[in-house]
């Protein structure tokens, strides 16, 4: 079964159609990607699918369960986290405090702990410090970790973006233009980071422009355009497709 | 670290001067007065400040230290239950009520929240106000002869109707007050408030369940105000709709702001301030509260991060001197 | 309730409601085009209504001309305070804003006392007669001044609709981002726009003020009313505005007559607050 589902989902703000009818899924362990020129609809299916809209109609199946119609926060809940665009972070945190944020879900917040900081708690506090470390090194922003975010250069914004998803221990994580603004050395870091989240059995889902990064990293792509799915299939397929080239030169 | 250090040094020293404080002066009745109201105003703003954290501005705080000064005396009055009793019910029921219309509330955003708190802030007075009502909350002319508690525990008599015995009751409310907000600031659930405020999206998809912490949060602030309601109601043993009139919401919130929303030193410097500027212009009439709007007027444009940030600022400067 | 009485509350209602009506579009003006909360504009209605009655009543000058001239200075007023002070907060959130307004109310309505006493006066009429309709009476003056607000809103309407300036407004208020980048100068819209609406409120004072007595603390519950108005009617919609104030002043004038005037209040608020609640960006409201 897949993990993630999307079934006949649609999207109308008023009588705009922003997603029609789009099918698609992603499998335990993979890297998918889903690209398309702008405007495609590609975001505003994100978020669908991380709970800020509701589709108009369709399905949201996730681990088995539909989730089209819960809060993003019991979607985090469930596994399934996303990242923002750059500008999301937590501006006037360090960026170690940004990491700790991410764990709310893993930290239980207890009123009386809080108020005269328990033993338990200073050690709970303690153990997320220690996991939050070890995301940061493996995102490369260790040296970084008392910076406030808004003063971090912008590729490492994203990276931090992503390291608060992974302080929420996803499943599914999906990363929304992860290397958009990156310079070639920036985004090459940033493929071999990828990779090394999908080898931690994390499924990675993705939105990019960049298609070297695409075709380079993910195993299935899904193609919008219009709202509407337009090819599905591995990169070799996706790179020959006529009407995806098409799409793609016909918005240049 | 040195900092931290000399801040909890400070607090210290605070803490045993504010103790001090009547054998300092001699029990000076009225000293002990504008402390007990510095007590208030501190523990107001400061449960006003916990919602601001949040990104917050809520103009019915005032309206919520009414029902708790209103439960209390009516429970007191009326059927003649404990002032050790009526006290925390009279809390209890701001903070329940909080909770009932936070739902509703805390769905509101940014601009539309501060009109809707107001809106609430006022519809609480008038509902003490209406004539309909009036043999029962006394209407415009208010409740009367809320007398202060008597306190009898291991053999000592304590009568609060003494300003000296008020003053250390409110003092301690007060601190405590502080304190709780202080930790909880501190603590994760500090982060969660901030975070809220920073990023609100960003908050919900790391699995923070908004409308619950908002809500929480908004009934534990207002069950602070009626406490401090409560307290109120008892030492003054008169109250009236206009006691809890919308500008006893603005004075909190420009204590807010004149303080500084970062710590809770801005709070507590700035309800400690104001009070005591009030009392000392109160001659002045009108010409205080222009001279109060002077000073939020030049807070606002050339010390956006209110007192608390002088300290950081004169170090700055020292440095930027010895350099 | 006999006709009479009913048509005379209605009157009444009807001439509430567009003085009302005035003060709301002026603010939603503000708020549309600044995105800026200002907290005060009661305070202008009220500077607006005291210069009449100085002008008028004191000095013993032209009531049409002080009318003009009461929009202009308060005009001018309002370009002032957009450009000393609201001009510098924008950009820094919600709270600056608000507490800057603030300390305006505190200002502006302390130095009225402190001016103007606290003794409540009058704009005396310059038009005497009355018509009756249905058992009710309606007075020239009543009338001249509802004719006056109408014509008001309408030229303002207009003028957002026609004139190149006003349409530069409009499309501030639309996206600010689109409209400098066609070449529009958005700061100066901005001082326009806290100018006219701060007009607006001056020009509702002084018509008020010859229907009703004046104090210096009548700023504040004239605030409330413009921001229930502007919440149900939508920020930023002028016909929103003119409804929202009709509908305000029926009840102010049905509820409070046939109640309590405090009835009236807490309708008005309950409304405010049950509006908000179902639809959190008031009726016609957009995401702001």
């Amino acid at each position: 079964m897949p993990l993630l589902e999307i079934r006949n989902v649609s999207k109308y703000f008023g009588g705009l159609e922003a997603v029609g009818n789009v099918d698609f899924d992603v499998d335990q362990g993979e890297i998918k990607g889903l690209i398309g020129p702008n405007g495609a609809g590609k975001t505003t299916l994100f978020n669908v699918i991380s709970g800020v809209y509701h589709p108009t109609s369709g399905r949201v199946v996730f681990k088995g369960k539909d989730i089209a119609h819960l809060k993003p926060h019991a979607i985090a809940k469930m596994g399934l986290v996303r990242t923002f665009q750059a500008t999301t972070l937590f501006n006037s945190f360090s960026v170690l405090k940004n990491v700790l944020a991410g764990y709310h879900l893993h930290s239980k917040v207890n009123f009386w702990g809080a108020l005269f900081n328990t033993p338990a708690t200073v050690k709970r506090e303690r153990d997320i410090e220690k996991k939050a470390m070890e995301i940061l090194e493996f995102m490369g922003l260790s040296k970084y970790k008392d910076e406030l975010a808004l003063n971090l250069p912008h590729g490492y914004q994203r990276a931090l973006g992503i390291s608060i998803a992974l302080a929420a221990e996803p499943e599914l994580l999906m990363l929304d233009e992860p290397v958009t603004g990156m310079n070639p050395e920036e985004t090459m870091e940033m493929m071999g980071v990828i990779n090394k989240i999908r080898d931690r059995a994390i499924t990675v889902l993705l939105i990019e422009h960049d298609m070297r990064v695409v075709m380079d990293l993910c195993e299935r792509i899904t193609v919008l355009n219009f709202g509407k799915k337009l090819a599905e299939g591995p990169p070799e397929k996706i790179r020959k497709n006529k009407d995806v080239i098409e799409a793609y030169l016909g918005s240049e | 670290m040195n900092g931290n250090r000399v801040k909890s040094f400070i607090w210290l020293i605070l803490v045993v001067f504010v103790f001090l404080l009547p054998a300092i002066t001699r029990q000076d009745e009225y000293i002990l007065h504008v402390g007990i109201i510095i007590a208030f105003n501190v523990a107001l703003a400061t449960s006003l400040w916990l919602l601001c954290s949040m990104g917050f501005v809520s103009f019915a705080h005032a309206g919520f230290m009414g029902i708790g000064a209103y439960t209390s005396a009516l429970l007191f009055l009326r059927l003649g239950w404990s002032f050790w009793a009526t006290m925390w019910i009279g809390a209890a029921t701001a903070g329940i009520i909080a909770c009932v219309v936070g739902i509703p509330l805390m769905r509101t955003k940014a601009v539309y929240f501060f009109m809707a708190s107001w809106a609430l802030g006022e519809v609480i007075k008038m509902m003490f106000a209406l004539k309909y009502f009036r043999w029962f909350t006394g209407g415009w002319d208010g409740l009367f002869d809320i007398l202060p508690p008597k306190l009898s525990i291991l053999g000592l008599y304590i009568d609060f109707s003494s300003r000296v015995a008020y003053y250390y009751l409110a003092v301690v409310f007060a601190m405590a007050i502080v304190f709780i907000i202080y930790r909880l600031n501190r603590s994760r659930i500090g982060t969660i408030l901030w975070s809220i405020h920073e990023a609100e999206i960003l908050a919900e998809h790391v699995g923070i369940h908004l409308l619950r912490y908002k809500v929480l949060t908004f009934a534990v602030a207002c069950f602070f105000a009626g406490l401090v309601g409560a307290l109120y109601a008892h030492y003054h043993t008169f109250i009236y709709p206009r006691t809890f009139d919308i500008w006893v919401s603005e004075f909190s919130l420009v204590h807010v702001i004149v303080g500084g929303l970062s710590t809770v030193a801005g709070p507590v410097a700035g309800a400690t301030l104001f009070t005591i500027l009030d009392e000392l212009l109160r001659p002045l009439g009108f010409y205080r509260v222009i001279f109060f709007g002077i000073i939020l007027i030049l807070t606002v444009l050339f010390l956006p991060g209110g007192l608390e940030s002088i300290p950081g600022r004169i170090r700055s400067l020292v440095r930027r001197f010895l350099k | 309730m006999t006709l009479d009485v009913f048509v005379q509350m209605g009157i009444t209602g009807i001439t509430l409601g567009l003085m009302y009506a005035l003060v709301a579009i002026g603010l939603s003006l503000i708020f549309g085009i600044m995105r800026v909360v200002n907290y005060a504009h009661g305070e202008l209605f009220m500077l607006g209504a005291y210069f009449l009655y100085y002008w008028f009543s004191v000095w013993g000058l032209p009531y049409w001309v002080g009318l003009v001239v009461s929009a202009v200075v308060l005009f001018l007023v309002g370009v002032a305070l957009q450009v000393t002070l609201f001009r510098p907060l924008l950009g820094r959130g919600l709270l600056p804003a608000l507490a800057l307004s603030l300390a305006l109310i505190f200002i502006i309505s302390s130095a009225g006392l402190l001016a103007f006493g606290t003794v409540m006066r009058g704009i005396p009429s310059v038009v005497v007669g009355r018509i009756d309709i249905f058992g009710a009476s309606l007075t020239y003056e009543r009338l001249i001044i509802s004719v006056l607000a109408v014509l008001v809103i309408w030229g303002l309407f207009t003028f957002l609709q026609k004139t190149k300036i006003g349409m530069a407004m409009r499309a501030v208020a639309e996206d600010p981002d689109t409209a400098s980048l066609q070449g529009i100068n958005t700061g100066r819209i901005h001082y326009i726009a806290f100018g006219f609406g701060s007009s607006l409120a001056a020009v509702s004072g002084c018509l008020l003020g010859t229907l009703m007595s004046i104090v210096p603390t009548m700023g504040f519950p004239m605030t409330i009313k413009a921001f229930m108005i502007v919440i149900m009617g939508g920020l930023g919609s002028v016909p929103g505005a003119l409804l929202g104030g009709l509908i305000i002043g029926l009840i102010d004038s049905f509820v409070g007559t046939l109640l309590a005037s405090e009835i009236a209040y807490i309708m008005g608020f309950l409304a405010i607050f049950v509006i908000l609640v179902f639809k959190p960006l008031g009726l016609f409201g957009r995401e702001w």
